[in-house]
């Protein structure tokens, strides 16, 4: 098997959220869409922003997008205007092949290559293609999807076709969700465009504050805190004890939520200052009782895409337990490579598949359901550490990684060990968002932050703005989940 | 600060369908307080690293090094492209180089770092038809199996910088706003300056800045010597001394001779700078121009370095095989400068300093 051969990645993406080209970039988009006051024209000006953030990573790629765009919207057109199944299906197909076909060219190629040539290694035929070198488009995989659901749900009626080329094109570009989600659904997105967007000053703060969480959970605490100890811990795993990979393997946990929870919160509240509203994509999933629960905290858009599209499509829970078993372990498997092409991304999406069956399993066997807090607690934990172990192979560059990170989890003793700030950094920032997520488990953002006395507020909003300022000064990494 | 009043007091009132995930609480006057307490200490933070002498200064960076890199391709003839390690840096003044040679330096050099990796990207690279300045320990001119910074620094240029568009931009933004803020100061990691800023007696300016140009300046005022002195003869041992046995200058320096002698010097044979050679010949085969010069050292430092290549063992075995330009620091009076750290040049003379290289390197038709 290949560990991982994937299409070539070009850099950190589009303007980084975090980085002084967006704050200027986004200054100068709030300017023009606040002074102009024609709806159309105000859509417009966020459409050219939008392919201009795009092109700011690699301009002729923005032809992709508009070829995606294009090409759904006359077939959605089309498809609605069709008055034979038979015509339904065919441009459904069209669309089914446009948009995967970009997808599994782009992303897939070199892998399904690589791996071919793996397949024939191993009835003893030697073929040893050299890599294609395909850039892989920022955002292809978030885009696909969102322009997917919108012809699948024009194909079952569940939504109209558009008729407003410019409202669907600024559906499948809005800058703030273009490269890495959440996956907005047309009947979340479209309605928006039909009645002028101005942000409320209460919905402007807003915004600006889940901004500022987000660059903050980006940049603070996924980047400088948690980021150095993973990617010593990954470089050299056998070298550390088994202690210090425990804690590696947990910062990865964090550095991976921070990273991309604090890129949905500065998408949803860069919107928000545009008068937009994006879906939340992350409701403290460490707080989640058993796996079914996580995947309905942890990138709530995709979950809820592979739900609607794949997993009922393939006939969901309405089989027998051996079928239902089946859709949970492909959807999942399937949901894995949608992170990246490599196996590595499969096996991490076959464990979750996995242990979705047995917990289905269980709690059909059982009606077993935690009642109090302390069973409860310990449903929560029992998730956090599988969760957290299961992020390994997601982290790991290829199985000979894996191998070396999971055998390093019972080191004894190791030859190099982890500076003590970077334990208890580790330790405190992890414990935090436990407590955080567990208490906040029920409650959202919003009421949490209405619960704190101006005081309070006034002050978290001043330190994470000096955190910022002061700590963030270092490399900028690309958002992780950019590469997908 | 002004932007965010406008636009607070510009919006209009909400037509949005997203007002059910709000607060219900107003947050206007808690932001703008937050952010006004905000601006204030780091303001106050600013003020009090000035008022201790720390200037702004650009942060050397894998992202700046890629702006320079991307320079030497595009000047084509007109390039003066330096590669090398810190003397290379911090040794030449860009300002002088161009107005006495009448090109456009480019600085490549990779402080503490290998620089045969950036050497081979230049062969490589078709554009690069200018004048190729090279520095560093002949130890460095042998090839090597392991990768360090510079490859990481090439494998950046070319997968996340080269073609793109916003990496350029934000690198420029960022250099500006580097270059008005001390908060930057000079590649510490900020937390870092935190912690010396809080802890009494710790606080003492970096003293090395940058420029956006990549060049950097020592200040070795602002160095406790010869503490500072000691430690870089201790790195470049590589070798554990026992500092309580010293009680003088004279101790100290038998004590690095004495384990100097543990062990043997290194003969380099022709052969071992074929790969230096073939890359050479191939900027040289474009019709490039390239030069190999040895820095000056000095004390412990030249000690140590002659002790374990002595040059006719080494620089004068590549300098006898080589195509390019070679010039060895040694054979030009006019070159001995004091050397604060027996390696590097304060920033008070790297001017007379770079005068005196373009002068010897005229006369070896280099420029």
């Amino acid at each position: 098997m290949v560990d991982a051969i994937g299409p070539v990645s070009l850099g950190s993406g589009p303007m980084q959220f975090d980085s002084f080209l967006f704050l200027i970039f986004w200054l100068v988009v709030l300017a023009l869409h606040y002074s102009i006051s024609n709806w159309r024209a105000q859509k417009i000006v966020l459409l050219i922003a939008s392919y201009l953030f795009y092109a700011a990573w690699n301009p002729p790629f923005v032809v992709l997008l508009w070829i995606s765009t294009t090409v759904d919207f006359w077939l959605a057109k089309t498809m609605a205007a069709a008055k034979s199944q038979e015509r339904r299906k065919g441009l459904l197909t069209i669309s089914l092949l446009v948009n995967l076909g970009f997808l599994g060219f782009f992303k897939y190629a070199d892998f399904l290559n690589q791996s071919f040539a793996g397949l024939l290694g191993l009835v003893g035929i030697a073929y040893q293609p050299q890599p294609l070198g395909i850039v892989l488009p920022i955002g292809i995989s978030f885009y696909t999807f969102q322009t997917l659901s919108y012809t699948l749900d024009v194909y079952q009626r569940k939504t109209p076709a558009e008729s407003s080329f410019l409202d669907f094109s600024l559906f499948v570009t809005f800058f703030p969700q273009l490269v890495a989600g959440p996956i907005v659904r047309a009947p979340q997105f479209l309605p928006q465009c039909k009645t002028p967007q101005k942000a409320s000053s209460q919905q402007f703060v807003w915004g600006l504050t889940l901004f500022l969480f987000g660059v903050f959970a980006k940049a603070i605490l996924a980047d400088t805190a948690l980021a150095p100890v993973v990617d010593q811990i990954y470089a050299k795993p056998t070298a550390f004890a088994g202690l210090d990979v425990w804690l590696g393997v947990l910062a990865f946990s964090g550095q991976i939520f921070f990273d991309f929870a604090g890129y949905s919160l500065c998408a949803i509240g860069a919107a928000l200052t545009l008068g937009f509203s994006l879906p939340d994509n992350f409701h403290c999933p460490y707080g989640a009782l058993g796996f079914s629960d996580f995947w309905k905290r942890w990138h709530i858009s995709l979950s809820s895409w592979l739900r609607d599209y794949l997993y009922f499509s393939l006939g969901g829970s309405r089989g027998k337990p051996v079928r239902t078993a089946f859709n949970l372990v492909l959807v999942m498997i399937l949901g894995g490579l949608w992170h990246g092409a490599a196996w590595t991304f499969a096996v991490w999406g076959c464990l979750h598949g996995l242990f979705l069956v047995i917990e289905h399993g269980i709690k059909q066997i059982t009606a077993y359901r935690p009642v109090g807090l302390a069973p409860k607690l310990v449903l929560i934990l029992v998730t956090f550490v599988i969760v957290s172990l299961t992020w390994i192979p997601f982290r790991a560059q290829g199985f000979d990684n894996l191998a070396a990170v999971l055998g390093s989890l019972t080191n004894t003793i190791g030859s190099s060990e982890l500076a003590m700030l970077s334990r208890i950094v580790v330790v405190a920032v992890m414990a935090t968002t436990l407590i955080w997520h567990i208490a906040s488990r029920e409650i959202r953002l919003e009421q949490r932050f209405d619960n704190f006395s101006p005081m309070v507020k006034t002050s978290v909003i001043a330190l994470l703005i000096v955190c910022v300022g002061i700590f963030s000064t270092g490399d900028s990494r690309a958002f992780i989940y950019f590469q997908f | 600060m002004w932007v965010f009043f406008l636009l607070v007091t510009a919006v209009h009132s909400s037509t949005s369908n997203s007002s059910d995930r709000l607060p219900q609480q107003a947050l206007k006057r808690s932001c703008l307080a937050g952010l006004v307490i905000a601006v204030l200490l780091l303001a106050v933070v600013e003020l009090r690293l000035r008022q201790i002498g720390f200037q702004p200064t650009v942060q050397d960076s894998k992202e700046l090094w890629a702006t320079e890199r991307s320079k030497a391709a595009l000047l084509g003839k007109q390039a003066l492209i330096l590669v090398g390690d810190s003397r290379m840096q911090l040794d030449m003044d860009l300002d002088v180089l161009a107005a006495t040679t009448g090109l456009t330096p480019v600085q490549l050099a990779i402080d503490g770092s290998e620089f045969l990796p950036v050497l081979a990207d230049l062969a490589a690279d078709e554009g690069i038809t200018g004048t190729v300045l090279v520095s560093g320990d002949v130890w460095k001119l042998v090839e090597k199996s392991h990768t360090d910074r510079a490859n990481e620094w090439i494998s950046f240029y070319h997968t996340e910088y080269k073609d793109l568009v916003a990496p350029k931009l934000e690198t420029l933004l960022k250099s500006r706003v580097q270059q008005w803020s001390a908060l930057y100061a000079s590649g510490l990691p900020a937390s870092d300056l935190l912690i010396r800023l809080i802890t009494p007696g710790k606080v003492r300016p970096l003293y090395l800045s940058t420029k956006p140009n990549r060049q950097r300046d020592a200040d070795y005022q602002l160095v406790e010597q010869p503490m500072f002195y000691i430690q870089r003869v201790l790195r470049n041992l590589g070798q554990t001394v026992d500092l309580a046995k010293v009680a003088s200058q004279a101790d100290f320096e038998h004590l690095v001779i004495d384990a100097l002698q543990q062990s043997a010097p290194t003969h380099y044979a022709p052969e071992q700078f074929f790969y230096v050679n073939r890359l050479t010949d191939r900027i040289l085969g474009r019709g490039g121009k390239i030069a190999f010069i040895n820095f000056p050292m000095t004390g412990l430092i030249f000690a140590i370095d002659e002790h374990r290549s002595p040059r006719e063992f080494g620089w004068d075995v590549f300098a006898a095989h080589s195509r390019a330009i070679t010039f060895n620091s040694q054979d030009y009076p006019a070159l001995n400068f004091t050397l604060p750290d027996g390696s590097h040049l304060d920033v008070r003379d790297k001017q007379a300093f770079t005068e005196q290289l373009v002068s010897g390197l005229k006369a070896k038709a280099v420029f």
